[in-house]
């Protein structure tokens, strides 16, 4: 168990440190796929089987795809494997940040105060969920149908061609 | 059974693998996408609590089930402003869409 746990923390920091290193577009955008892949395995070994599926669907499924397509619609063929400068300038100031955060919270880790044991629960309770989703948590679900609607209104008004003249001014 | 430590450990690791990257690419697509991947890292942290706490005590895993709708939403906005971004300036990189720099 504990060895199949490491083997999917390597396999995914592996593929989230090539999606942003990767100085090709679809190499990074292949390997963030194999990335959310490994998040939903971990997902799995927490026994949270609903949200790995969900992952699957969500992030392997739509999103994956969602973002290959951005980048085709958005780069020439000729520029797809554009390896100019893919860094900002200011890159060596994001890694050492980058590595700043992981040790501040990797040494605010060492004071966690106990180590607990994980529940018996063997299982996610997905009916459990559904109830609450119409109980409990009612409003916020139904605030998340009134977000996701606008998003997809708001993503098509954005993103609709406009006949106007001035499209042509840099 | 791995410990609570070891996970909490490697969503930090992810996360601080999509500050990282969201700092350091030029192209629009790759900050939203690092950005993905610091709210991934953040879901496994809020289901390892879960596992690791009160089984009862679903809360965390509900903020993971909205987080993925918010995270999905912010997705398709994103890339929607970046293809509108494109056709504007035929680029896709953050530093020559300029036009409100001071």
């Amino acid at each position: 168990m504990r060895a199949v746990f490491y083997l999917i923390a390597i396999w995914t920091a592996a593929s989230g440190l090539l999606a942003i290193s990767r100085r090709n577009m679809i190499h990074c955008a292949l390997a963030l796929i194999s990335f959310f892949g490994g998040i939903a395995a971990l997902l799995f070994t927490l026994h949270a089987d609903f949200l790995g599926a969900v992952q699957i669907l969500i992030y392997v499924g739509a999103i994956s795809v969602l973002i290959l397509f951005a980048l085709m619609v958005t780069q020439d063929a000729s520029r797809l494997g554009d390896r100019t400068a893919p860094f900002s300038r200011g890159k060596w100031t994001g890694w050492i940040l980058g590595a700043l955060v992981f040790g501040m919270l990797g040494y605010g880790l060492n004071f966690l105060e106990s180590s607990p044991s994980p529940n018996a629960a063997s299982i996610l309770p997905v009916a459990e969920i559904g109830r609450l989703l119409v109980t409990r948590q009612a409003v916020p679900f139904l605030a998340m149908a009134l977000l996701l609607t606008a998003a997809l209104v708001g993503s098509a008004a954005v993103a609709i061609e406009e006949p106007s003249d001035d499209a042509q001014d840099p | 059974m791995p410990s609570l430590h070891e996970y909490l450990l490697l969503a930090a690791a992810l996360f601080s693998i999509g500050l990282a990257g969201a700092l350091t690419r030029r192209h629009i697509i790759l900050v939203l996408v690092s950005i993905e991947m610091m709210l991934n890292a953040a879901n496994v942290n809020l289901v390892a609590f879960w596992r690791y706490g009160n089984p009862a005590a679903t809360d965390g895993v509900m903020l993971v089930l909205f987080g993925i709708a918010i995270a999905g939403a912010e997705a398709a906005v994103g890339l929607a402003l970046l293809i509108a971004i494109y056709r504007r300036f035929r680029t896709s990189r953050i530093e020559e869409v300029a036009r409100l720099k001071g």
